[in-house]
């Protein structure tokens, strides 16, 4: 045997010719550009970088050029497009011929797979076909451009790029609830057509310059998209060397993110020694990580509604300024809307019905055997070992003249249950499945009291006080997160219940949703109101002001009344304001979780000799990269800056449009989507050891022509996509070596636009955008902290499985078997251009994964609805999948296929044609 | 059972038509080594020089195996049992360090070359005349992630490619019906960091490693069609495929060349092989009563792990590149991460491994399949010689150990010297850096040259670092 390569995995020219041009163009660039390293002495910095590396292509300013002139060309009629005449110009000086323009179907299709990621439908194909014109052809640019799908599309693109997923990724791979935000923000970015500067603020410091606005904060989801290792940063002991290490590692992980993505500089190869190959010495490189050394990675406060946001700044305000006032405050309620509401308030007051009778128990006891204590005020404490489940008991039979109308229960905390209660839960919390009252009359038959509605002053999130009186025991009422207070619940009969000196009255509290979620300090008190309610109490003293006569009142006591008032007010106002949500995002603000706390103010950074922390040396302030000409990388910064002055700083340096890199770097990775290879095809490093760019004039006239259109990325699509370059038919051979771009380079499909094809062509897609990602998998308990996920036994029919890829729930260390087979990227690297694979496991997969077979049901049943017969079945799924109508010989070997085993499984088959999974 | 049982490669072609298997073949053998920088693999299979190893199984010990208490033999330290001694340190990772504590099981010397083993590994010991040492390896982290990240991958972050997926992406495999890479995870679930161990990083997707639970009803995913789905039969799916290979004929005629056109139509040919020959390879009830004995498959303690290396035999000897068997999973108890009580856990775990290991050397041996097979026997990192709590010792990245044997390694060797503590490596210092490269290195490969460009950097196993161990090598 000539080799023992008999590679049971395909694989494709297009990978290994790429890998060939990578080398050779690497090879050129070192001939052309790679001075002779100066012999260089251990920390002789001042030799550092060679003057020469300064001179890189892509280090210098961005250069006006004027358009190429064409005309005595074969191409004089390609001014409509500038992007064609610099592409033209490469053509004529290469002696290239470009393919013809691409047929009708062919530039649909793969219009429709670049810029929204999904298929065209057949209708859509025909009409342009009958009239293919390039007005036609922009008026469907401009569509896809106003999709909501075009920012899913280009999201997940850049979700690649900065290796954003939603679990930890280290060994304790624990599950991010609050990572989405960051996708969100994406698409909302992309389909808003935020400028380019500003998309780039946001995520290095949107909670810092635009806090009003959610959707910034949740952008600096971005420094936090990569792996935390959990097990350094939170759970070995804080003085050990390895907790350094991994602030060191994971702020190495931050920094190489933001410089690979958008500055497609490869600084952290400056960890360990001044870069090899790139002006970045190692110093400059620990100055990066200063700018960054504020944050962590964690779940900070937020609000996806901005109105929220506001006013809870606003009250949170008014209530500080409350609660250590000055009399000038207090004088400010004294007058006006303020002082108004509070006597309107105090009037209500003054005439409220609130009578509550407290009843002696008779008899109080829980079925579990734990003593209810008595207490002073009336209440019962739960004592003993608290049982997982319980029922509390309580019998009252003292006379009342009037019926009784409604049951009070309040809950109430104290110092000896956990988190001060009311509950006996570690957490402070209780669960109240059901609340029971029931009468009897000379010691006959016990007769249930039917209770028609019940109110709380607190409901736990899907845990209401209605739980209490449904018939579920398994459904319950809980007060968390409000631990550590008082809380009541007021439960109203449908008939008033007599209790006279021959009757009893039984209250039980069935508490059985387990883990010892039981009321720890508990009071009961009925009543005789007609409409019972209840206020809560009032302490003595404001009591008695409030019932003193407002004329008879002091300044003093006016002003005490109205602080009283208004900070009852605004914490209730508070209190009714949505619950905050969370974000996981790079953050100097979050809640300590042991030993992992926020830095406070940006931890130092030390100089690492060789990169280890045991050699560290002295501190390095923040600064920024020093090898742009005319930017400097003076941040102008000291030691003591605030992370605030840190990354805003940053932000603006990174922003302006004396940033050359920076635009050509986003310019070039717009190319990269629709022509498979970047002007410059090294999308991530425009270093010394990079690609060159293949048309250097057309890069700096995109960045620039960029920049005039204030950043604004669609403008950059539109201008690419409606270029005669992008509408050539498919190149001749399978390559992405084409630095001259005279075809359009046909691909694979991608994992997400395969799922999402079969789901928008099976008619089953739900479009419902944002929110929580969908997890396509069972977990379970793990031995440890990562969970045991099964991919295989997930229900084929769970909703989760019918949005678009792009709402996945991606798990760093278990990814999904069928997506990773389709090239789906391993989610703790940067990727920057996938790879595109063909292998014998990746046909199994896409023959034998249970979601394909199952929509392919699905498809084959919606066209088995509107179409009755066989053959008229096959022309409908040919032009649904294929987006034409079958040959007579195509026709004729899918016919016999269906007859005999259904035409689920042909649609399945029509799906693997290699027509469907090559866009071209 | 397979859907194909019965199909062959012929049906699914018709037989009138050129063998598509025969077309991809062609096709692979034209191809340049996909790696750049390592020629295609020569004739001598080698890439970079002729090979001393043709496969690799490495057996990974997850949680950090107590090298002094195993087979690193300090007198001084049992001689010094009971004394304070810190070395300096304020904390280890995870605790404030106790009193040294001797290795609490005996010791003697085994075989001609009269290596020192304790009571822990009976079997293992009958061996180290075939085993080469690495006695003083370093990590540069005391924390089981990083550490399994190093020691797997050569970086201490996550998403790098580990040893297995280079070997695959450099070589291919030796037998097209099953992965090249294949995992069998330890019973209880993956390791530290779990799947991200087997990761093909940033390299192509098909040389991440197949996980395989031997116990699983579908021990390959994906590799069928789920039962549950009754209008799938083997013969809708054997017709499908001709039809799809007509249909993709067709396509052929009508758009412009492009091999990988007929690189996916061979994927699927491919498939049908392995979805035919794949389940026999996990199958080991045409194994002897001996060999079932030999490898402790009628123990409860050592079924699993025997099994597992059992199968890994199997594999080795229908060509599979690299095989890893973990024991212990990412847990906090159960495997070899013992802070407790090392009297008690260690030798709990050391007896689930211990005679299959033993066995697989022997098995491997016997079959003339160690002339051409490397076993690796390695962990992320070793333990303290001072305590914590009272008999369970801490994460100690200062020193551990790994041993070679077979395909290239000389039997009764060790290289390298802790302290008299086994503390820290001091002499013939090594690194996972220098395992790594010593693997490519007996694989024919320079693990130098064995690059790939991820985003602008050229990317290698090892890093900036590793050295071939020359010490251990015949």
């Amino acid at each position: 045997m000539p080799s023992k390569r008999l590679n049971l995995i395909l694989w494709t020219l297009l990978v290994m010719n790429f890998a060939g041009a990578d080398a050779s163009d690497r090879n050129s660039n070192a001939a052309l550009e790679l001075p002779k390293k100066t012999s260089k002495k251990k920390g002789a910095e001042p030799n550092f970088p060679d003057p020469s590396w300064l001179e890189h292509w892509a280090y210098q300013p961005l250069k006006k050029v004027t358009l190429p002139e064409l005309t005595n060309s074969p191409y004089h009629d390609y001014s409509q497009n500038p992007i064609d005449l610099f592409i033209a110009k490469g053509w004529l000086k290469r002696g290239v011929q470009p393919q013809e323009s691409a047929s009708p179907k062919a530039l649909i299709r793969r219009l429709f797979y670049d810029m929204i990621g999904l298929p065209p439908e057949y209708e859509e194909v025909e009409s342009f076909r009958l009239d293919p014109t390039q007005l036609n052809y922009e008026q469907l640019v401009d569509r896809l451009l106003t999709s909501p799908h075009f920012g899913e599309r280009q999201a997940r693109h850049w979700m690649d790029l900065v290796h954003f997923a939603e679990t930890h990724g280290h060994d304790q791979d624990r599950i991010r609830e609050n990572a989405w935000p960051y996708r969100d923000y994406l698409i909302r970015a992309f389909n808003e057509d935020r400028p380019y500067s500003r998309f780039i603020e946001d995520q290095i410091a949107g909670d810092l310059l635009y806090p009003d606005d959610p959707w910034s904060i949740a952008a600096t989801g971005m420094l936090a998209a990569g792996p935390w290792d959990e097990s350094s940063l939170r759970d070995i002991r804080p003085d050990s060397i390895d907790r350094l290490k991994g602030h060191y590692l994971d702020r190495d992980d931050i920094v190489t993110n933001v410089f690979s993505t958008f500055m497609s500089t490869t600084v952290h190869c400056a960890r360990c020694h001044d870069h090899k190959f790139d002006p970045v010495s190692q110093r400059e490189y620990y100055g990066l990580q200063a700018i960054f050394s504020g944050v962590d990675k964690a779940n900070r406060k937020w609000d996806s509604d901005p109105g929220v946001t506001r006013r809870r700044h606003e009250l949170q305000a008014k209530f500080d300024q409350l609660k250590k006032p000055t009399a000038e405050v207090g004088a400010r309620y004294l007058e006006g809307d303020a002082w108004n509401a509070f006597l309107n308030w105090r009037r209500a007051y003054l005439e409220r019905e609130n009578r509550w009778i407290q009843l002696k128990a008779k008899e109080a006891r829980s079925t579990s055997g734990s003593p209810l204590v008595l207490q002073s005020d009336g209440s019962y404490l739960a004592q003993g070992k608290a049982a997982d489940k319980d029922t509390y008991i309580f019998q009252f039979d003292q006379q009342q003249a009037e019926p009784l109308t409604a049951v009070l229960l309040e809950v109430l905390p104290d110092s000896r249950l956990p988190q001060k209660g009311p509950g006996r839960q570690d957490n402070g919390n209780l669960h109240l499945s059901t609340f029971k009252v029931r009468t009897q009359t000379e010691n006959k038959n016990w007769n249930d009291v039917e209770i028609v509605h019940a109110f709380s002053d607190f409901d736990q999130e899907g845990w209401t006080i209605q739980h209490a009186i449904d018939t579920n025991p398994a459904s319950a009422w809980g007060i968390y997160p409000q631990v550590g207070k008082a809380h009541w619940a007021v439960f109203v009969f449908k008939n008033p219940v007599e209790l006279n000196s021959n009757s009893k009255l039984e209250v039980q509290l069935h508490q059985l949703h387990g883990g010892r979620h039981l009321i720890g300090k508990l009071r009961l008190a009925v009543t005789t109101m007609s409409q019972p309610r209840f206020l809560e109490p009032t302490p003595q003293a404001i009591d008695q002001l409030i019932t003193k006569k407002v004329e008879s009142l002091t300044q003093d006591e006016r002003i005490q009344l109205a602080l009283w008032w208004n900070l009852k007010q605004t914490e209730k106002l508070i209190q009714s304001l949505p619950k905050p949500q969370a974000v996981y995002s790079g953050t100097p603000e979050f809640q300590a979780d042991g030993t992992f706390t926020p830095a406070g103010k940006p931890r130092t950074v030390k100089f690492l000799d060789r990169g280890e922390v045991e050699r560290a040396k002295e501190e390095i302030g923040p600064h920024t990269l020093s090898f742009l000409k005319g930017l400097s990388g003076d941040l102008k910064l000291n030691k003591a800056a605030t992370d605030r002055d840190r990354r805003t700083q940053f932000a603006r340096w990174l922003t302006q449009t004396e940033n050359a890199l920076v635009y050509r770097s986003i310019v070039n990775r717009i190319w990269q989507q629709y022509f498979g290879r970047g002007l410059v095809h090294t999308a991530s490093d425009f270093g010394l050891m990079g690609g060159r760019p293949s048309h250097p004039e057309l890069l700096d006239w995109l960045a620039l022509y960029f920049i005039e259109q204030r950043g604004s990325l669609k403008q950059l699509h539109r201008l690419i996509v409606t270029s005669r370059v992008y509408q050539l038919a498919r190149s001749q051979v399978s390559s992405t070596k084409d630095d001259c771009f005279s075809a359009y380079p046909a691909r694979r499909m991608s994992a997400e636009s395969f799922r999402d094809s079969l789901l928008v062509l099976s008619r089953e897609l739900l479009p419902i955008m944002g929110g929580p990602s969908d997890r396509q998998f069972n977990a379970s308990p793990g031995v440890h902290v990562t969970p045991n996920l099964d991919y295989q036994g997930f229900s084929v029919k769970s909703k989760a499985n019918f949005r678009r890829s792009v709402y996945r729930f991606i798990f760093r260390t278990v990814p999904d078997p069928f997506m990773s087979s389709l090239d789906c990227p391993d989610a703790s690297q940067l990727t920057p251009k996938r790879e595109e694979s063909i292998s014998a496991l990746q046909a199994l997969a896409t023959l034998n994964d249970k979601l394909v077979i199952e929509l392919c049901q699905r498809l084959a049943a919606n066209v088995q609805k509107s179409e009755v017969q066989l053959d008229r079945q096959i022309v409908t799924l040919y032009k649904r999948i294929l987006l034409r109508e079958p040959t007579s010989k195509e026709v004729e070997l899918t016919t016999a296929y269906a007859k005999k085993y259904g035409l689920n499984n042909l649609s399945r088959f029509l799906f693997n044609t290699n027509e469907f999974m090559f866009i071209e | 059972m397979s859907f194909f049982d019965s199909l062959t490669r012929r049906q699914l072609f018709d037989g009138t038509k050129d063998s598509m298997l025969g077309l991809a073949l062609t096709y692979l053998l034209s191809q340049e080594s996909r790696a750049k920088g390592a020629e295609k693999v020569q004739s001598h299979g080698g890439i970079h020089h002729r090979p001393k190893a043709k496969k690799v199984i490495q057996l990974f010990m997850n949680g950090g195996v107590s090298q002094m208490d195993t087979f690193d033999y300090k007198p001084e330290l049992i001689r010094r049992h009971g004394q304070k001694e810190t070395f300096g340190l304020k904390t280890a990772v995870t605790s404030a360090p106790g009193a040294l504590m001797k290795c609490p099981f005996e010791w003697k010397r085994h075989g001609e070359c009269g290596r020192w083993v304790s009571s822990v590994f009976p079997h293992m010991a009958k061996q180290v005349d075939d085993l080469g040492f690495l006695m003083a390896m370093k990590s540069k982290t005391n924390v089981h992630g990083p550490a399994s990240y190093l020691q797997n991958t050569g970086f201490l972050l996550p998403g790098f490619p580990c040893l297995g997926a280079w070997i695959s992406f450099a070589m291919g495999t030796l037998n097209k019906n099953l992965p090249d890479f294949i995992v069998f995870p330890d019973q209880r679930g993956l390791p530290y960091n779990n799947a991200g161990n087997f990761t093909s990083g940033f390299l192509p997707k098909d040389h991440q490693g197949t996980v395989i639970y031997p116990d699983r009803k579908n021990p390959i995913p994906l590799l069928h069609p789920p039962a549950a789905v009754k209008e799938i039969t083997r013969d809708s799916e054997r017709e499908g495929l001709h039809l799809l290979n007509r249909l993709n004929k067709l396509h052929l005629k009508t758009t412009a060349p492009d091999s990988r056109l007929k690189s996916r139509m061979e994927s699927f040919a491919l498939a049908a092989q392995m979805q035919l020959h794949a389940p026999e390879a996990f199958d080991v009830s045409s194994e002897s009563q001996a060999t079932h004995e030999a490898y402790g498959l009628n123990k409860k303690t050592t079924q699993y792990f025997g099994r597992s290396c059992l199968l890994a035999r199997r594999l080795i000897e229908r060509g599979v590149r690299f095989v890893q068997v973990w024991s212990g999973a990412g847990s906090a108890t159960g495997n070899w991460d013992n802070h407790g009580d090392i009297p008690k856990e260690l030798p709990a775990i050391a007896g689930q491994v211990d005679q299959p290991i033993s066995a697989l050397l022997n098995d491997l041996k016997q079959r003339g399949l160690l002339e051409d097979t490397l076993v690796v026997w390695t962990t992320e990192f070793g333990r303290m010689p001072f305590t914590q709590g009272s008999v369970g010792r801490d994460h100690n990245g200062g020193t551990f150990l790994s041993w070679l044997a077979g395909a290239g390694i000389q039997g009764g060797t060790a290289h390298g010297e802790s302290d008299p503590f086994s503390f820290k490596a001091q002499t013939g210092v090594t690194t996972g850096y220098d395992l790594n490269a010593t693997i490519l290195h007996l694989l024919g490969i320079n693990h130098e040259k064995l690059t790939f460009n991820q985003g602008g950097v050229e990317r290698r196993l090892t890093d900036v670092h590793g050295h071939v161990v020359h010490e251990i090598l015949n």
